[in-house]
């Protein structure tokens, strides 16, 4: 049975560049979301990351993994609301 | 471009990258001769033939480096030039006020009133998480099938499916100057990060990795090994074949990932950049 040693793969990395990254890339939206389609958009990423589930050879709940059937893909949701902050930031964005 | 322009501090940038990246390039490909070292691929084929977690990874960037690299260069070149054949004139030069004129052109732009239902409401959402996709691919590559080249991709389709829906005025509206950095930067992180792997290999683009926390020996020793319990050890490159513990580390691959993403984007945003404000009457040079 292969086991993949967890420590030094790293479950919080890839989460935190994704941030960064949407952030980023979000600063490059325009105009204004209004709440009831960040809302959506925040509840389409969660179902989203569960569907796409946690990256693999990650085994704990910082990497997202609640159990062995369900788990959740952290720098999907991360990056989803980087980008939304990061739209937010930017002159003229945010909410309505 | 002139010559005078690359005068001052991008000048000198310009030529030190083009100096490091032309020595190394050139010397790795002298002492290829009977000399080359094999990659890491066979060890991750050896560790995971089931699961293939870093494959295509390794692949690319290990023992196809250099052809990756020109490939994305010709993405990028591709760019350049569809910016400059079907776009003339947007290729603004320094002092020109380009962008706005360009951007108040009478919009094709679909008014959301006019719009299907289905785009009307799910258009917008469907652009931020293909942009959050693209940005999951692009974490995963080390450990998956994923990558940098379809980050890009899936980034631009983004881009293009605003753009289509929206029309120019567009809610993911790149502006000209930062799709050009993110190409630029995006190629030249790619092409410089060959540099690590040629000071301790002698060998361009090759994959080398570094043990990140214990290369700051002034922390107190819980706190790295608390950051090492939470981050891991994502430049390290390891390789630990021990009955009942494997794993392997990716080195820099993960930068790499992220450096050709970037330059993906630049690149095809560009080229649909091109196509979508189109033609332009002002003759380059001109000052409008």
């Amino acid at each position: 049975m292969i086991v993949i040693f967890p420590e030094v793969l790293g479950e919080v990395t890839p989460t935190l560049v994704a941030f960064v990254l949407g952030v980023i890339l979000g600063t490059q939206m325009e105009g204004k979301i209004s709440s009831r389609t960040t809302a959506l958009v925040l509840f389409m990423g969660l179902l989203a990351s569960i569907l796409f589930e946690a990256p693999i050879h990650f085994w704990s709940v910082l990497g997202g993994v609640l159990t062995e059937q369900i788990s959740f893909a952290f720098p999907f949701i991360s990056a989803t609301i980087g980008i939304l902050l990061g739209k937010s930031i930017k002159k003229g964005g945010g909410s309505e | 471009m002139e010559i005078k322009e690359l005068r001052g501090l991008r000048g000198v940038v310009a030529a030190v990258a083009l100096l490091i990246i032309f020595v190394g390039v050139i010397s790795s490909f002298i002492q290829l001769e009977g000399n080359v070292a094999r990659g890491i691929s066979e060890e991750y084929n050896k560790l995971a033939y089931r699961m293939a977690p870093n494959n295509l990874a390794s692949w690319l960037y290990d023992y196809r480096g250099f052809d990756t690299l020109i490939e994305t260069g010709v993405i990028y070149v591709g760019a350049v030039v569809s910016v400059m054949v079907i776009g003339r004139g947007l290729v603004g030069l320094k002092g020109m006020r380009e962008e706005e004129e360009v951007a108040a052109a009478p919009p094709i732009a679909l008014k959301t009133e006019t719009m299907p239902v289905l785009l009307k409401y799910f258009a917008l959402p469907v652009v931020i998480l293909l942009l959050a996709y693209g940005l999951l691919v692009v974490t995963s590559a080390s450990t998956s099938g994923g990558g940098g080249f379809q980050c890009g991709v899936i980034i631009s389709s983004a881009y293009l499916l605003s753009v289509v829906a929206y029309g120019r005025r567009s809610p993911l509206n790149m502006r000209k100057k930062a799709l050009v950095a993110f190409g630029a930067l995006g190629w030249g992180l790619y092409t410089l990060i060959g540099l690590p792997g040629y000071l301790t290999t002698n060998f361009w683009q090759y994959n080398v990795g570094a043990d990140l926390w214990s290369g700051l020996p002034s922390f107190p020793a819980a706190v790295p090994e608390a950051f090492r319990q939470i981050f891991g050890e994502p430049f390290k490159l390891a390789l630990h074949l021990e009955e009942g513990v494997y794993y392997a580390t990716s080195g820099i691959l993960p930068i790499i990932n992220v450096a050709e993403a970037f330059n993906v984007i630049g690149a095809i945003c560009l080229i649909f950049f091109a196509f979508v404000y189109g033609w332009s009457d002002s003759a380059e040079g001109v000052e409008k």
